[in-house]
């Protein structure tokens, strides 16, 4: 199992990379540069804008530009946004706490709301119960997240005034974004977990549970829940690195400080520095989340574990 | 013993007394300490000199010398105590106050001035604004900035927040980068916490003083806290400031009327100081010839214009939009009266150039082939996209076909500085007229259109100091464009604000700009 994932680390990195160079290169297909897009140039003589782009080294071959930007990144430098002249890794790391408590919390509160969810719907196949969950979270799947946000907004905060409208003001704040992001993707973890489960629940070891005298409950729990949940798990890891950087419509209606917002800004902008370290993150946020879901699942399934093992012993 | 007795009496009436009126005074709202300001935009940083787009934050850290009255005619000091011109034109001289400190307390000298200044040069994206400057005299509180010619363009900079003044002993102690997250200068409030991409909070600084004539409070403002949040969504921004949680907010167009049918909200509309405009690629047939770009022009009907766009713009026929320096209504009524909406006229020009619609398809031709135009437009510009389709439908109707490509901003400012287009909607904001240089004259690298007299105009309209005079001077150079019809002028739009009722005492300008030091809850 180490050795897989080792070798799992190493393919990361050249994933990583290989993110970079594709990047770069649809970054530099775009006409211009980050200087002569935020420059305005009815105030700005031209001079002076070859200036700032010689200032920046955008007047340097695209390569040259990658691999001086490859060699800093090596040396933990991920250089400086262009628009603002701050640290890439400051301006990172200004957003990234409040992207990472919406983004937790939400991934944490909608896997706790769907798998139970989900259960019940397999458990109860067929039943009124499973019709109500099936069609409720398939209306809130319906619903484009933006939308959905405004209408949250304008009930609980504008009508009711539960909570505050925009912006970060303590954990009252989180609570309408943070049901703007769960309730979407209920549906389609609610389905996947009611079809695992409705097919685990068929198995020969799950009879012979019950055959063994087991309650229910347990065998649900134990045997079928366990089991079900494998899929499950893996899409939650997989599902991670972009929430981290995907909420940017979220984030924008509920004027929240992260990193959708300014992912969003920088690519407007032209501010590769800080796109490329911002990509750079979730890349690699999703090589070891992927590596984390392997080793996660195969800890839930011994038969993975093994066919893993034996994957890497060739 | 009585005497004793009687001071003990005297003393308890005194405590009841003091104790009464302290009560009985009304109780002062908390809130109305507190000034809370929402805009769209993010904050690249709290230095006016590093920053491309400035914001009212750092005209809360870094306040300019001078501004324009409410008029936007004449300049009138603001940290300054006096602005004045030497006889020649060529100087400026002003003169601060003795008592002039940083927000942090740090008195100000006209050494740290002239510094201020230096830096904006050395570092400043816009340091070409300072083209001219030919050197910086200081004698004591008084700065005298001396030009080559007289700086009639640079007076529109002195007045903006890219001239507020700075403490560049500190940037340099801290470095530019720190000082970009934690600027101080010589402005009304003191930073004290910037959460990027959420919010910025200001402190009151007890030093400041202004002298604009047309404000009571020459003293701090009135709110102890300044705090500016980034609210991107237009609805989200106008809920906050119907909840009460904001007092002042910049308003989506689309927003205006439901905020103008709140009794508890106030309306501030303002023209912008600039204009969209269609540019023709004078490059390529057949732009290149006057009578076409004429027959376009008079195809031009502002009005649907106006209609499409909700009512929130101005039609233009000009180069300048009315809160613009050097503006003249009797201008824009004489080229209005000269171009009227004509499409007849439009279509005997077209024939005059020899297109005719042979195939009978409503499209004009000639030698065969049609008559097909594009229209570069900018995606994401509300004005823009809404402008071309209206444009599109105006240019057929006298047959001319017109395809709009929509791109992206880059793709539009590439293609233009290509010439790789054949007409374009632009559009720029800049209080002086100057800003016409940059697009006419033939000193630029890709002026739109060029002429021995349009260099004179805008040569002239850099170094005249009188206002009337620089009036007439643009005045001459619109007339000029109207008849070669290099670009034709379309629309300025209106800039929404709304604030909560309780918020009085704030002055506005012509174009929008919002003078707080009266302003109280």
């Amino acid at each position: 199992m180490l050795d897989y994932t080792v070798r799992r680390l190493g393919v990361g990195v050249l994933t990583v990379i290989a993110v970079t160079v594709v990047l770069f290169g649809i970054m530099q297909l775009m006409p211009g540069d980050a200087i002569r897009l935020i420059a305005d140039p009815d105030r700005i003589p031209p001079e002076r804008i070859e200036e700032l782009r010689r200032q920046w080294g955008l007047d340097r071959p695209a390569h040259v530009q990658y691999f001086y930007w490859l060699g800093n990144l090596l040396q933990g430098e991920l250089g400086h946004s262009i628009v603002t002249g701050q640290e890439v890794g400051v301006l990172i790391a200004s957003r990234l706490p409040f992207t990472l408590l919406l983004a937790v919390t939400s991934m944490a509160l909608h896997y706790a709301i769907a798998v139970p969810l989900g259960l019940v719907a397999a458990v109860r196949s067929g039943s009124k119960l499973d019709h109500g969950i099936i069609v409720t979270t398939t209306i809130f799947w319906s619903i484009p997240g933006f939308w959905l946000g405004i209408l949250l907004m304008l009930l609980l905060s504008v009508h009711l005034r539960w909570f505050p409208i925009s912006g970060y003001q303590g954990l009252s704040s989180m609570v309408v974004p943070v049901m703007t992001l769960t309730l979407p993707p209920l549906g389609g973890t609610v389905r996947l977990t009611r079809a695992e489960v409705l097919d685990t629940i068929r198995a020969s070891f799950v009879l012979t549970a019950h055959a063994k005298g087991l309650g229910r409950l347990s065998v649900h729990l134990r045997h079928v829940l366990r089991n079900a949940l494998i899929p499950v798990t893996v899409m939650f890891f997989l599902g991670l690195p972009w929430v981290v950087g995907g909420a940017v419509i979220i984030e924008n209606i509920f004027a929240w400080p992260g990193m959708g917002r300014l992912l969003w800004m920088s690519i407007t902008n032209q501010d590769l520095p800080v796109v490329q370290g911002i990509m750079i993150m979730i890349a690699v946020l999703t090589v070891v989340c992927n590596v984390i879901g392997d080793v996660v699942s195969g800890l839930l399934d011994p038969r993975i574990r093994i066919a893993l093992e034996e994957a890497g012993g060739r | 013993m009585r005497a004793l007795k009687g001071r003990a009496v005297l003393a308890a009436i005194l405590v009841f007394a003091l104790a009464l009126g302290t009560g009985g005074c009304p109780r002062r709202d908390p809130q109305a300490d507190k000034l809370v300001i929402a805009v769209s935009a993010e904050l690249d940083g709290m230095d006016i000199q590093q920053v491309y787009t400035a914001n009212i934050v750092q005209e809360m850290i870094s306040a300019a010398p001078v501004v324009f009255d409410l008029n936007n005619e004449q300049l009138v000091p603001n940290v300054a105590e006096s602005i004045s011109f030497s006889p020649d034109g060529k100087s400026i001289i002003m003169v601060f106050p003795d008592d002039l400190r940083f927000a942090d307390g740090d008195p100000v000298t006209g050494a740290d001035i002239k510094a201020a200044y230096e830096r904006y040069i050395e570092i400043s994206p816009y340091s070409g604004d300072w083209g001219e400057l030919e050197r910086i005299d200081v004698d004591g509180q008084q700065v005298t900035l001396v030009f080559k010619t007289p700086p009639a363009y640079f007076l529109a900079v002195l007045a903006s927040m890219y001239s507020g003044i700075v403490d560049v002993e500190l940037a340099r102690s801290v470095g530019n980068e720190a000082f970009n997250r934690q600027a101080v200068g010589i402005g009304p409030y003191l930073l004290t916490e910037w959460v990027p991409g959420s919010h910025a909070t200001f402190q009151r600084n007890p030093h400041w003083r202004s002298f604009k004539p047309f404000v009571r409070n020459r003293g701090p403002w009135k709110f102890e806290t300044v705090t500016v949040r980034i609210i991107p969504d237009g609805l989200t921004r106008l809920s906050e400031l119907e909840a009460g949680n904001v007092d002042l907010a910049a308003i989506a167009p689309e927003h205006r009327r439901r905020v103008a049918e709140n009794e508890d909200l106030v309306l501030l509309e303002a023209p912008d100081a600039g204009q969209t405009y269609l540019r023709f690629n004078l490059h390529r047939a057949p732009f290149a010839d006057r009578r076409f770009r004429e027959a376009l022009a008079y195809a031009v009907n502002r009005d649907e214009l106006n209609l499409a766009l909700d009512d929130a713009v101005g039609p233009i026929w000009g180069l300048l939009s009315p809160a613009q320096l050097a503006f003249s209504a009797e201008t824009e009524a004489e080229l209005k009266a000269n171009r009227p909406h004509d499409p007849e006229r439009a279509r005997q020009l077209l024939a005059e150039l020899g297109y005719a619609d042979a195939n009978g398809d409503g499209i004009l031709d000639k030698d065969g082939v049609p008559l097909r135009i594009t229209l570069l437009s900018t995606v994401g510009v509300h004005a823009q996209e809404m402008a071309a389709p209206v444009l599109q439908r105006q240019f057929q109707l006298v047959g001319v076909d017109v395809a709009i490509e929509e791109q992206g901003r880059p793709y539009v400012r590439e293609r233009v500085r290509a010439n790789d287009y054949d007409i374009s909607l632009a559009a720029w904001a800049w209080i002086d007229p100057d800003i016409w240089y940059f697009s006419f004259h033939s000193s630029q690298p890709n002026p739109i259109w060029t002429s021995p007299e349009a260099d004179r105009l805008l040569e002239q309209g850099r170094v005249l100091m009188n206002m009337a005079e620089r009036t007439a001077n643009y005045a001459e150079l619109s007339r000029r464009v109207a008849e070669e019809v290099p670009i034709i002028s379309l629309f300025y739009t209106y800039v929404y604000t709304a604030h909560r009722r309780n918020l009085r005492g704030l002055h506005v300008a012509v174009d929008g700009a919002i003078h707080y030091e009266d302003a109280s809850k």
